[in-house]
C-alpha cells in the first residue's frame, strides 16, 4: 500500500487542474501529429499535381495534317530511281513550303528568317523518318556486304498525299493557336504512348519496349531471389543452429539491405557482364542485378512470417510423428505463405522503381524494338522515365517522362493494392 | 497389482536446460493400460518430465535428458531410436487444443498419411471414423468433416487433437493438462474420455486439478521443484495407488499438497 502524504492529492481543485494540464498535453500532441499529417500530404499532394498535370498532358498529343507533294525533283534530282538516293533526303523539308503558305511567311529571304525557325521547331526529327518510310524502307542488313536491303514503301514521288505529323512543342509555339484555327492542327489522345518504342523524337516516344522489358527483368528478378530467399529464411528460421557462422550471416542479410543499389549496378556489371559473358542491358542481368535487392526484402520478411505461425502447429506435427521437414511443409510453410508473399511484391515493387543500376549494366537509351525474350537488349520503366527526359530539358520530353511516371505508379499501386489484399485475406482468415 | 504389465520403466532420469537441472534422479514404472497422474506446483518439472518421455524436449535448445527411459524394454534415448517412430508409439495432445488450420477430416489423417497407414482411401475413412469415434466426436461432426477444425468449440477441438492422437495407433499418450482451457461440462466429457481410452492405451496425464487427478488415474506421482536443490535426491517425492497418495500419503509435503495447503 503506498502511503500518500501530501493531501492535496485528495483536493477536487487540484484534480481538476491536474486533469485539465493532462487534457492539454493530450491536444497538443495531436496538434503536432495532425500538422505532421498535413505536411506529408502537402508534399504528396504537390508531387501528384506535378506529375499528373505534366503526365496527363504527355498523355495527349498535337497532330498536324498536312498535304505532302513528294517532289521528284528535290528527291530524286537525276531521276535515277534508285531507292539508296530516295533514302538520303530529307523529307521534313517537304512539309515546310505548304505551312509556310498557309501561315502567311515567305519561304525565303531574311526578315521572315525567324519565323520559319519557329515553324520548322513544330516538326521534329520523327517527321523526317515517317515520310522517308512511306517512300523507301530498310527491312535488314545483307549478311555478307552489310549494306541495308530496302524495299519500296508505297508512295510514288510525284504523288500528293495528306500525312499527319506529331506536332512538338506546340504550347510555346505562336503559330499553334492559328493552324489549330485553321483546321490543321488538332489534339487527340497519344496512342503512340502505349504502342510505341523509345524514340530520340518525343514525337514518337513509346512506352511498350519499357513495360515488357520491365516485366521481364521482374519475371528474372522473382525467379531468381524468390526460391534463394525462402529457402534460406526457412534453413536460418528451422534448422540452422545458433553459432557464430548463422548469426554473422544474419547480420550480412541485413547489411545486404543496406547497401546503395548503384553499388550492385557495379558488382553486376562486373561479375554477370565481364566475368559471366551474359548479354549486357538485358532482362536477364538486370533482372539479376534487382533481385540482389530483393533477396534481403524477401528473406527478412519470410523469416518474419514463419516466426509468427503459431508454435502449436509445429509442436503438434512433431506430437504426431512428422518430421521437422514434414512440419515444415505442411503447416508451417503454407501458414506463412500470406506473408512471404507480401514481402515478395513490396521487393519486386522496390526493383520496379529502381533506376540506378539498371543504368550501370547498359539498361539504357536502347531503340531495338520490343524485347522478346529476357536476353534481348531493354530499358525499364524506371529507365524509361531517365530515358523519355533525355540529356536537354524539353516540354514535350518533361511531359513523356512524367506519363512515363504514371503508369509506373499505377502499376506500384497495383502491386502494392495486391500486397495489402493478400495481408487482409490472410488476416481474415486467422 | 502385481499382475500389471509395465509399458515404460525410467531409471534415473535428469532433465537440465542449459546445465541446470529441472527434473532430478526420477525414477517410475509406468504401468500398461492405466492412466498415470503427474501432480505438483507449477515449475515443479512435471510438464518437462512428460516431453522427456517421448523426447519432444529435443526440439528444445539447451534441453540434456540423461538417465534412462524404456518403451518395451528399449531405450528410447538409443542412438538408433528414431524420433518419428517414437512419437507414432506415444503420442501427445497438448494444454491448448491445437488443430491444424485444415478440416476436420484432414486433421485426423494427417498422422496416418505421414506414417502411410493405409493403402486405400476407404481404409483412411475408416480410420478417420474409428479415431472420432474413439474420441467420442463422431456424432457430433460426421456431417462435417470438411468444415475446419478451428471451427469447432473448445472441448471438441480437444477432443479432436485426442482422435487425431489415436489415429497413429499410439501404445502410450501423454496429455499435458488437457483440460485446463476448458469449461467444466467439456472437461467432463474429456475425463470421461480418458477413462475409456484407457482399455486400450497407457496414459499419461499432467494436471494442477486435484479432483481431476482423483477421478481419473489410477496412480498418481507427485513433483516437487524445491527438491531440486534441496538435499533429496530426486523431485519425485511420492509415486503410488492413486487412493493411496490422495488419502495416506507417506511424504508430508505430498499431505500438504493434496490437502491444498499450497500450489
Amino acid at each position: 500500500m503506498v502511503q500518500i502524504i501530501d493531501p492535496k492529492y485528495k483536493d477536487a481543485d487540484y484534480q481538476r487542474q491536474v486533469t485539465a494540464r493532462r487534457r492539454q498535453k493530450g491536444k497538443r500532441f495531436q496538434a503536432l501529429g495532425i500538422a505532421a499529417l498535413a505536411v506529408a500530404g502537402l508534399m504528396l499532394a504537390a508531387l501528384l499535381y506535378s506529375i499528373v498535370s505534366n503526365g496527363a498532358r504527355g498523355l495527349m498529343e498535337d497532330r498536324i495534317a498536312v498535304e505532302v507533294y513528294f517532289d521528284p525533283a528535290k528527291i530524286d534530282p537525276k531521276g535515277t530511281g534508285e531507292l539508296s538516293v530516295m533514302r538520303k533526303f530529307n523529307y521534313d523539308t517537304l512539309v515546310y513550303p505548304t505551312l509556310y503558305e498557309a501561315l502567311g511567311i515567305k519561304a525565303k529571304g531574311r526578315s521572315d528568317r525567324d519565323k520559319r525557325r519557329k515553324v520548322k521547331q513544330l516538326i521534329g526529327l520523327g517527321a523526317s523518318n515517317q515520310l522517308r518510310e512511306m517512300v523507301v524502307r530498310e527491312v535488314g542488313r545483307d549478311p555478307i556486304s552489310d549494306e541495308a536491303i530496302l524495299v519500296s514503301g508505297g508512295t510514288q514521288l510525284g504523288d500528293t498525299v495528306m500525312v499527319e505529323l506529331t506536332a512538338l512543342s506546340t504550347s510555346a509555339n505562336p503559330y499553334t493557336q492559328t493552324l489549330r484555327d485553321l483546321g490543321m492542327l488538332h489534339t487527340r489522345f497519344n496512342g503512340d504512348f502505349f504502342t510505341g518504342v523509345n524514340s530520340n523524337d518525343p514525337g514518337y516516344y513509346g512506352i511498350l519496349d519499357a513495360l515488357v522489358g520491365s516485366f521481364w527483368t521482374l519475371l528474372v528478378c522473382f525467379l531468381a531471389s524468390f526460391p534463394v530467399a525462402v529457402l534460406t529464411a526457412v534453413y536460418l528460421e528451422e534448422f540452422a543452429p545458433r553459432n557464430l557462422i548463422t548469426d554473422f550471416i544474419e547480420v550480412n542479410i541485413n547489411n545486404l539491405a543496406a547497401v546503395p543499389s548503384i553499388v550492385f549496378g557495379l558488382m553486376g556489371a562486373f561479375v554477370f557482364i565481364f566475368v559471366f559473358g551474359m548479354p549486357g542491358g538485358t532482362a536477364l542481368v538486370g533482372g539479376l542485378v534487382l533481385s540482389l535487392l530483393t533477396l534481403p526484402t524477401i528473406i527478412v520478411a519470410a523469416r518474419a512470417a514463419i516466426r509468427a505461425v503459431p508454435g502449436s502447429y509445429r509442436e503438434a506435427a512433431l506430437g504426431l510423428g512428422a518430421s521437422r521437414q514434414q512440419a515444415m511443409w505442411s503447416f508451417v510453410l503454407p501458414s506463412a505463405m500470406p506473408g512471404i508473399i507480401t514481402g515478395t511484391i513490396i521487393g519486386l515493387a522496390g526493383a520496379l522503381g529502381e533506376t540506378a543500376p539498371l543504368l550501370f549494366i547498359g539498361m539504357v537509351g536502347f531503340q531495338s524494338g520490343i524485347p522478346l525474350t529476357p536476353v534481348d537488349g531493354t530499358p525499364t520503366l524506371a529507365v524509361g522515365i531517365y530515358n523519355a527526359f533525355g540529356s536537354q530539358f524539353d516540354e514535350l520530353k518533361n511531359q513523356l517522362s512524367n506519363s512515363t511516371i504514371i503508369v509506373l505508379l499505377v502499376l506500384l499501386m497495383l502491386l502494392n493494392g495486391t500486397a495489402a489484399y493478400l495481408r487482409y485475406r490472410s488476416e481474415k482468415r486467422q | 497389482m502385481s499382475d500389471d504389465e509395465i509399458r515404460m520403466s525410467c531409471k534415473g532420469v535428469d532433465v537440465a536446460y542449459w546445465g541446470e537441472l529441472a527434473i532430478k534422479n526420477v525414477s517410475m514404472d509406468i504401468l500398461s493400460k492405466k492412466v498415470t497422474a503427474f501432480i505438483g506446483p507449477s515449475g515443479c518439472g512435471k510438464s518437462t518430465f512428460l516431453r522427456a518421455l517421448n523426447r519432444m524436449n529435443d526440439t528444445i535448445d539447451g534441453c540434456q535428458v540423461t538417465g534412462e527411459i524404456k518403451l518395451d524394454g528399449n531405450d528410447i534415448y538409443a542412438k538408433g531410436m528414431d524420433t518419428v517412430f517414437l512419437r507414432q508409439w506415444v503420442g501427445m495432445v497438448f494444454q491448448k487444443p491445437n488443430p491444424f488450420p485444415k478440416s476436420i477430416y484432414e486433421n485426423v489423417a494427417y498422422g496416418p498419411r505421414i506414417h502411410g497407414l493405409f493403402r486405400t482411401k476407404s481404409e483412411l475413412d475408416d480410420i478417420v471414423e474409428q479415431s472420432l469415434m474413439g474420441a467420442g466426436l463422431w456424432d457430433e461432426v460426421k456431417d462435417r468433416l470438411r468444415n475446419p477444425g478451428t471451427g469447432l468449440s473448445g472441448g471438441q477441438q480437444q477432443r479432436l487433437c485426442i482422435a487425431r492422437a489415436i489415429a497413429v495407433n499410439p501404445e502410450v499418450i501423454l496429455m499435458d493438462e488437457p483440460a485446463s482451457a476448458l469449461d467444466p461440462i467439456a472437461t467432463r466429457k474429456i475425463e470421461s474420455l480418458i477413462k475409456s481410452l484407457a482399455e486400450n492405451y497407457t496414459i499419461v496425464i499432467v494436471t494442477h486439478s486435484m479432483a481431476q487427478a482423483q477421478r481419473v488415474s489410477d496412480k498418481t506421482a507427485f513433483f516437487y521443484a524445491a527438491s531440486l536443490t534441496e538435499d533429496d535426491d530426486s523431485n519425485l517425492i511420492e509415486y503410488g495407488d492413486t487412493d493411496q497418495v490422495f488419502n495416506n500419503p507417506i511424504d508430508e509435503r505430498t499431505r500438504q499438497y493434496v490437502e491444498g495447503a499450497f500450489g
